[in-house]
């Protein structure tokens, strides 16, 4: 029998960061929904043979997030009617800063997304953020420098100037 | 601007706090074992479906091989043992329409038949004589009757015969003497008789003996031509101037008599050319 309440526990301590870092990760509000939501159904489904249900769901999101990039036909699904497309300020309330900088997040490409996300916002190490995205150590190292570079040419162009 | 660590990390986490309702989690996670477990069931019942066709097919296929076996193997040669000695009759008829019936006869495995629902061909089967007719055939010593007989139905031809065939049927001990009584019949053409036109036959008449056996199966019939000289085949063994014993006689002339389309009915003695044994 499943754990249920362990589970339930589990969501409500992590499922608030988690479905953060899946907007990151998608840089949409609704498709990080339906990211979290399947990373946590598959935490659900294997619960009991999990030891580190945590690491198991990040690794879950970014695998999921990497693989959604991959299958190109789910966002060429023809329609009659075009759907609304949230603005990218939509909801938020923030500095302008912060805005360019989620802004330019969703620029990068999903493997070094995915590389800042988890080393600057889940606070994972080098190491950690490796066996998440199952690559080398210095493969994150180099990816996460390319993407912070990319993140201050791209912020210094839109503010106008170098910093 | 070039953002520095903390900003990175402060524009990361802005926005954050919206929870994650666990309850939908697990609905749509029940949804997709539910659909998992349709879908195994789904797939598990085609496989059974396939299964059982494919057994039913299988065992279609032995039932019906098996009785392949057994005619195919009257084309193996019929060497050596009796039954394929029996079989071989099937070879030796003629294609005349007829003469199929009976070798074609239905063998009915399994519990014991009763001899009286065996029907009789419409017309003797016309099997080819080993060698012509000629002694000292292979095969032509052998036994008339591939195995020991429970009971044997026996029907009566005349030339003129249309219809319904008379026919008896004699069980136990008389069954097994009157096949005993033809095994032992000789084996080439007695030097003593003398027939004119020999060895061309003079037909006054057919039997056919169908034998069952004690598990009710269908023997090989032995076709009995009446005449100068009485001859008995299967189509592989051959057997001259057959007589039954006197008490045999009696039963298959009193049954023949008694039996719908039958009639006036005699069996010639030994070695004597006689007129038509039946005078329908």
């Amino acid at each position: 029998m499943r754990d249920e309440a362990g589970f339930r526990t589990f969501v409500e301590a992590n499922g608030a960061t988690l479905l953060h870092a899946a907007r990151l990760l998608t840089g949409d509000h609704h498709r990080g929904e339906d990211l979290v939501q399947g990373a946590l159904t598959k935490v659900y489904l294997k619960w009991d043979r999990i030891d580190a249900p945590l690491a198991y769901a990040r690794k879950a999101l970014v695998t999921g997030h990497i693989d959604s990039t991959r299958r190109k036909w789910w966002g060429e699904r023809p329609t009659e009617v075009l759907p609304d497309e949230p603005g990218r300020a939509d909801g938020l309330a923030a500095s302008d800063e912060r805005d360019e900088l989620r802004r330019l997040l969703g620029e990068l490409n999903p493997r070094e997304r995915a590389v800042v996300v988890l080393r600057y916002y889940c606070d994972q190490s080098e190491h950690e953020t490796a066996a998440a995205l199952g690559m080398p150590v210095g493969t994150v190292k180099s990816t996460c420098a390319r993407a912070l570079a990319r993140l201050r040419v791209e912020a210094a162009a839109s503010m106008g100037g170098p910093s | 601007m070039s953002p520095n660590e903390f900003q990175l990390r402060s524009a990361l986490r802005d926005g954050e706090g919206e929870p994650v309702n666990p309850d939908t989690v697990i609905a749509r996670a029940r949804g997709m074992q539910q659909a998992r477990h349709d879908r195994r069931v789904r797939y598990g019942s085609v496989a059974a479906a396939v299964a059982i066709v494919g057994g039913i097919g299988v065992l279609g296929g032995v039932v019906l091989g098996g009785g392949d076996n057994k005619t195919s193997s009257a084309g193996g040669g019929g060497v050596g043992s009796s039954a394929d000695q029996a079989q071989q009759g099937g070879r030796a008829a003629s294609s005349a329409g007829p003469a199929k019936a009976a070798p074609r006869a239905p063998i009915a495995p399994g519990p014991a038949r009763d001899a009286t629902a065996v029907p009789c061909p419409s017309s003797p089967p016309n099997l080819l004589l080993p060698g012509g007719g000629g002694t000292g055939q292979f095969g032509a010593q052998g036994p008339l009757f591939s195995k020991p007989v429970e009971s044997v139905k026996v029907c009566a031809y005349a030339s003129s015969t249309v219809g319904v065939v008379p026919s008896t049927v004699l069980a136990g001990e008389n069954a097994t003497n009157l096949t005993k009584s033809m095994d032992e019949s000789a084996k080439t053409l007695p030097a003593s008789i003398k027939c004119p036109g020999v060895p061309a036959p003079t037909d006054r008449g057919s039997l056919v003996i169908i034998g069952l056996d004690k598990d009710g199966n269908q023997l090989k019939p032995v076709v009995v031509t009446l005449g100068c000289p009485t001859r008995a085949t299967n189509g592989t063994a051959l057997r001259y101037n057959w007589s039954p014993p006197a008490n045999i006689t009696n039963l298959i002339i009193q049954g023949v008599k008694s039996a719908p389309g039958g009639g006036p009915f005699s069996l010639p003695p030994s070695g004597k050319v006689t007129g038509s044994p039946i005078q329908s």
